[in-house]
């Protein structure tokens, strides 16, 4: 194992020299370059450039760089080469075959193409899109100073400076080198930033949001803590509740509910919440469960005769779910656990599996694959830091205890494979992971799944997505879908976007007004899924009214977003405050049987006590 | 005496417009820009080509330089991100595969046992996935520790410890196959 790793260590570091004259070419190279930046360009002049350009459109102003003949010839003006490589790579793509394998550098595009590819821009305006995001946020700082609540620029530095790569963040590097999505799990986050609806008019949502930052920011403060802006994913805070979305009709496997409401937060613009609920299958009918526990717990707090208690409370919640035909696989890395919990399970225990000493059927004895994949997890010792290659089984990582250290190599596990991360810290919130765990263990109803929303860029001026920041979701390439494998029964998530009319909407006061006109949609929410076994896709489109009522879940649903903000430093909630969020939360409690929802609004009040200071 | 000063000083002075900075700065690096460029292309040709166009665009990346990252840290990360875009050009995965073929083929009338262990390399490096590939090229290639491959390559520390693990594993799975 670690003598492989040894030769392959070995092997890299043996790196050929570089031929002669390579060097010297290079460095000549950069000499050049760097007296010809020294000898033309103004230091500033790139970013000088920026606000200028800001009232032309992306495309327009990369046309006008283009289109000048000396800012392509002249070797010193590279800003416009910085330009032309993002914009010409996307293009040449679609227009050449990959398979013919020529694919021209940008460099050696004629500056005549700048004009052909303009419509090609247009319909796939953001094949850079995870670049941009930074770049977005600066072009478009004139518009949202008029229109979004007044920015506080310095919060927004503070909250980008949370990242982890502070450079990465420089916009030019982003433009130079587009990223592939490598970098997405560690977009910094910043709010989403506002986008032109003429533009980018399509924004996609992923639809498997896992809910730990919600867990981490509870824990937090439960500990008088304000958790960092960092630790913040208002997506996750939403998606941390149970909506009660009505099932979808017929035949079709998801149903789409839209509500409109005046934005709490800023009386010129409005959210849009949108809610998407897969059919729910009955518990019965769901397949056998093969559930394998890893446990990672420090070997100092493992008592060899007793089980965790821990163990024992997981095998209390699972009992009333499970049916005989289930198998129950515990793994820890040392321990040996002595209780069986019921009703049929099995250990792996050190490095020998026992079976059920009183199996409920004959059945229930593990099956050889089912052991062998717990050891081969357990035997890694990777429980602590993730699994390896799981074979495509979804692998939902459930971090328990108080502490959150652990959450940036969850959040990670989370964001590679795995789409479910939870954290747990009370015997509820257990409750709920794991019961709601089983509940996802139903048939699927979906392999690829895509939400999209298209806007109508003749009602809906700007708009952007609340949260979703570490997913960063490529709606680079409207064409790709967002295949997230098998969705599951029952599977719900909630979006909601900020829109801002291209025309203002005329002054609302009441939740139900109808003042933007019945002619014209503020957009359509598209689901497009390919049913299990089949291979040609379903389509479900919902138009955007503006007039769809806003439902007690959707505004609880709002005031959560209004809380994620507030506690990632509030850059678009203006005077909007505690009071107001604390308010809209509790009068939309609604039904609440478990109580999350009050816990919630406890939270909240918390969280002003904590900020006030 | 401008070889003692350190890296980030004289990023800063080069940023700011020293030519004599600059030089000593792209002359010191020029060896480890192009053995990373080796380690993640794989193909002595890539890796030239790659270094050279770093060079070129360094005066303008310089520019947007800010220390807050070590200099070798940020110097690093351009290369990966130069690399990345470099296999983006190429059409797919499988031809970005093919540079460690034709390096391979290039090296054969290399000494026996010298070939014999290349071409495992090759064949290791070849079968990784990309981000794999660019993990081990730094965390082993390049001495990286875990935190530092991370910061590079913009992901968390645990991610790169778990690619790590991924890639032993992966490693092992061959070594089992040549048993057999």
């Amino acid at each position: 194992m670690t003598d492989h790793l040894d030769d392959l260590r070995a092997a890299l570091q043996a790196a050929p020299t570089p031929a002669t004259g390579a060097k010297a070419r290079a460095m000549n190279l950069a000499m050049e370059n760097f007296d010809g930046l020294q000898g033309s360009a103004n230091p500033a002049r790139i970013k000088a450039n920026r606000p200028k350009a800001a009232p032309l459109s992306r495309v327009r102003r990369i046309l006008h760089y283009l289109t000048s003949r000396p800012g392509l010839t002249a070797t010193t003006s590279l800003a416009a080469l910085v330009f032309a490589t993002v914009v010409i790579l996307p293009v040449v793509q679609l227009r050449f075959d990959p398979a013919t394998g020529v694919v021209p550098t940008p460099k050696s595009e004629p500056p005549g193409q700048g004009a052909e590819i303009s419509p090609i821009a247009d319909i796939a305006p953001t094949a850079q899109a995870s670049s941009e995001l930074s770049d977005q946020t600066v072009i478009l700082e004139p518009k949202a100073e008029i229109k979004f609540a007044p920015p506080n620029l310095e919060a927004v530095e503070e909250i980008a400076g949370a990242g982890v790569r502070p450079d990465l963040s420089d916009p030019n590097e982003r433009d130079y080198f587009p990223s592939d999505g490598v970098f997405t799990e560690s977009f910094t986050n910043a709010p989403n930033p506002v986008r032109i609806a003429a533009e980018h008019p399509i924004s996609t949502f992923p639809i498997d949001v896992d809910t730990g930052s919600w867990s981490i920011v509870r824990s937090a403060l439960n500990r008088a803590i304000l958790p960092s802006p960092d630790q913040v994913r208002i997506e996750e805070m939403v998606n941390y509740f149970p909506y009660d979305y009505p099932a979808p009709v017929g035949d079709a496997a998801f149903a789409t509910h839209v509500s409109v409401m005046p934005t709490p937060w800023n009386p010129d613009t409005r959210v849009v919440i949108i809610g998407i609920q897969g059919v729910r299958a009955e518990q019965k009918l769901r397949l056998p469960l093969n559930l394998v526990f890893l446990i990672d717990v420090p070997a100092l707090e493992e008592d060899a005769d007793e089980p965790p208690p821990l163990v024992e409370s997981l095998s209390e919640m699972l009992s009333d779910d499970l049916r005989p035909d289930d198998q129950v696989l515990i793994a820890t890395r040392t321990i040996s656990v002595r209780r069986v919990p019921p009703p049929t399970s099995a250990f792996v225990e050190g490095q020998k599996v026992t079976g059920n000493p009183d199996p409920l059927d004959a059945t229930s004895a593990p099956t050889e694959q089912a052991v062998n994949e717990a050891e081969a997890f357990r035997s890694e010792g990777q429980a602590d830091l993730g699994l390896g290659d799981t074979g495509g089984i979804p692998i939902p990582s459930v971090g328990f205890g108080l502490d959150q250290m652990n959450e940036l190599a969850v959040q990670s596990l989370g964001q590679d494979d795995n789409p479910t991360v939870v954290h747990v810290n009370t015997l509820g919130e257990a409750q709920k992971a794991l019961a709601d765990h089983l509940r996802a263990a139903q048939p699927p109803i979906a392999d690829d799944l895509e939400i999209k929303v298209e806007w109508n860029p003749a009602v809906v001026g700007e708009y952007r997505l609340i949260g979703y920041q570490t997913r960063a979701h490529n709606a680079a390439e409207p064409s790709v879908a967002s295949s997230f494998g098998n969705i599951p029964a029952g599977s719900q998530v909630t979006a909601i976007y900020e829109v801002i009319p291209a025309t203002p909407f005329a002054p609302v006061d009441t939740m139900d007004a109808t003042a933007i006109g019945a002619d014209q949609s503020l957009g359509l929410v598209q689901v497009i899924w390919i049913t299990p076994g089949q291979s040609t896709s379903s389509l479900l489109g919902t138009q955007i009214m503006g007039d769809e009522a806003a439902t007690t879940d959707a505004r609880f649903a709002a005031a959560i977003a209004g809380f994620g903000q507030l506690l990632q430093g509030g850059y678009y909630t203006g005077n909007w405050g505690w009071d107001q969020a604390i308010a809209l939360a509790t009068e939309n409690r609604g039904d609440d049987p478990f109580g999350y929802r009050s816990e919630a609004v406890a939270l909240m009040r918390r969280a002003q006590s904590l900020s006030a200071n | 005496m401008l070889m003692e000063t350190s890296d980030d000083m004289l990023a800063l002075s080069a940023a700011q417009g020293d030519r004599a900075a600059f030089a000593t700065l792209v002359g010191r690096h020029y060896a480890r820009i192009h053995a990373l460029a080796w380690r993640l292309t794989g193909a002595q040709a890539d890796a030239e080509d790659l270094a050279q166009d770093i060079c070129a665009a360094l005066p303008v990346k310089l520019r947007h330089w800010r220390g807050e990252a070590r200099f070798t840290t940020w110097l690093y990360r351009v290369v990966v991100n130069a690399a990345h875009d470099l296999r983006r050009r190429q059409t797919s995965r499988h031809q970005a595969a093919q540079g460690w073929g034709d390096w391979e083929l290039a090296r054969q009338d290399e000494i026996a046992t010298q070939a014999e262990a290349q071409n495992w390399l090759t064949q290791a490096m070849t079968r990784l996935a990309p981000e794999l590939r660019d993990t081990v090229a730094l965390v082993l290639g390049e001495d990286l520790t875990q935190a530092e491959a991370g910061q590079v390559l913009g992901v968390s520390e645990g991610t790169i410890a778990w690619r790590m693990s991924e890639v032993k594993k992966r490693l092992r799975a061959m070594a089992r196959e040549e048993v057999r």
